[in-house]
């Protein structure tokens, strides 16, 4: 075979492989404020391996029912979170870039902290002098993991009911 | 001449090649459940905007109006429900028992994992509210609300797992955001694409608020006053026995609290009697849904009744003189 078809080829094989992972379907999104990654699809057999933050995009491998097995590599970490945790959309947490803003308006990205904004709280709470002591003091009501395991095993209740 | 055609060969071998694998990547996508979970979303809004609306011509019309606009997403749904929750605070207070608030919370977040949907963007928070009047609200994002006069119809921690999965119910479905009307919709869309694209501006802030503010009046209005129609409330019930069948608690727990209600409601009072169709209606739907789930396959195991005497216990230790 001539040099030069060979360089063609390889030329054509590698246009090809590009052309197949230029798109990459199986990133998503985490929409949630911070996500548990486990070791198993389950909020009751698995153990926590790492924590994800909103905005953060993960690489799903495999799916089963409600879960999606990902990695998160600039954390290095790999495990099971709940699909009702994950979106499609990548959500950018600035506007500061002109391409940002014009992906915003069409809808390919989700811009975090616009829309009803903390900014439009602080505005609706002064205007209508609301008082947040109480919202704020259930949004720190926190039951951990080992505690909801806890609950659960002691009521004598099926936690694996809740993982589907 | 024949080295041309054997070019075109490989070049089109190659075509072949790149659009086979690009083609098990689209599959991957289009069955993908998170694309799944984006369709539903997407229904989630057609419903919302169909919802506040009884005219199926009118409804086509305002959904091609708001198509461009997404539904609501996540972390805006959050500042929804923390809003509602704070209005409804106002005209009932909390009531701040720690030892109430941590079982409703343990009790609470532990349903709200056996959920469709056990993730919102800051998790599943329960509080009491002080207040005699038998009433309960299920604020976006899982801000649930419960009155001690409700919770005074419960003789069991089955019976308050049936109260809180109804609110649940509520927040999975997104009831709140269904009572906001169309227009504020069409309108909030709007701003939302334009705030997206511009930086802090006072004015587009202004706007925002006014239409957060219509917003959050529909909800509140509606949870207190007019109440959730049939349906939404039927769903909210439906998703309730789900999730006390998931868990092992006897769903029949909702019949049995929707019977005290019937017997301790007011006719004409401003709360639950207001807002919810008869406690009768709902024991008739309720039932058969028991009885199809107890005839599935997928049944689940029924709580130990050894730890029976644990969950009473814990029930009274924390709700006994509520």
């Amino acid at each position: 075979m001539p040099a030069s078809r060979k360089r063609l080829l390889t030329l054509l094989f590698l246009a090809a492989a590009a052309a197949a992972f230029a798109v990459d379907p199986a990133q998503m999104s985490v929409k949630v404020k911070e996500a548990q990654l486990r070791t198993s699809p389950s909020y009751f057999t698995g153990k926590i391996a790492a924590m994800l933050a909103y905005t953060d995009r993960v690489t799903v491998i495999e799916k089963q029912k409600d879960w999606a097995r990902v990695s998160f590599p600039a954390k290095k970490a790999e495990g099971w979170i709940h699909l009702s945790a994950l979106q499609d959309k990548a959500i950018v947490l600035t506007s500061g870039s002109e391409t940002v803003a014009k992906q915003a308006s069409s809808g390919e990205v989700q811009l975090a902290g616009k829309g009803f904004s903390k900014e439009v709280e602080s505005k609706y709470k002064q205007d209508n002098k609301l008082d947040y002591t109480w919202v704020d003091k259930m949004e720190a009501f926190k039951v951990t993991p080992e505690q909801i395991v806890g609950f659960f095993t002691q009521g004598g209740l099926s936690p694996e009911g809740g993982a589907k | 001449m024949k080295a041309l055609s054997r070019i075109f060969r490989t070049a089109a071998i190659s075509i072949v090649l790149a659009l086979v694998l690009s083609g098990c990547s689209t599959l991957f996508s289009a069955f993908s459940p998170g694309r799944i979970v984006g369709n539903i979303a997407d229904n989630a809004t057609d419903t919302v905007v169909g919802a506040a609306l009884g005219n199926e011509e009118d409804k086509k019309k305002i959904e091609t109006v708001t198509k461009p606009f997404e539904e609501i997403n996540p972390e805006q749904e959050y500042y929804v429900g923390r809003a509602v929750a704070a209005t409804v605070l106002g005209t009932y207070p909390a009531y701040g028992d720690a030892k109430v608030n941590d079982y409703l919370n343990s009790l609470g977040q532990s349903l709200a994992l056996a959920s469709d949907m056990p993730e919102t963007f800051s998790g599943y928070h329960f509080l009491a509210m002080d207040s005699d009047e038998i009433n309960a609200f299920g604020a976006p994002s899982g801000f649930i609300l419960v009155s001690r006069g409700l919770l005074r119809c419960a003789t069991s921690e089955e019976e308050v797992a049936a109260i809180l999965t109804h609110e649940i119910g509520h927040v999975t479905g997104k009831h709140g955001l269904k009572a906001i009307k169309a227009s504020r919709w069409t309108e909030a869309g709007a701003l939302l694409a334009k705030s997206a694209t511009s930086g802090s501006d006072s004015g587009i802030t202004q706007k925002l608020t006014a239409a957060f503010t219509d917003s959050i009046a529909d909800i509140v209005k509606t949870m207190i006053t007019s109440g959730y129609s049939r349906d939404l409330e039927k769903q909210a019930d439906l998703a309730a026995v789900v999730i006390l069948q998931r868990v092992g608690y006897d769903p029949r727990a909702l019949v049995r609290m929707l019977q005290v209600m019937k017997t301790r409601l007011k006719p004409g009072g401003k709360d639950f009697a207001k807002t919810h169709p008869d406690p009768a209606e709902r024991i008739t739907y309720i039932e058969a849904a028991i009885k199809g789930l107890e005839a599935g396959a997928g049944a689940s195991a029924a709580a130990e009744p050894s730890a029976a005497s644990k969950r009473q216990a814990r029930y009274k230790a924390a709700l006994g003189k509520i």
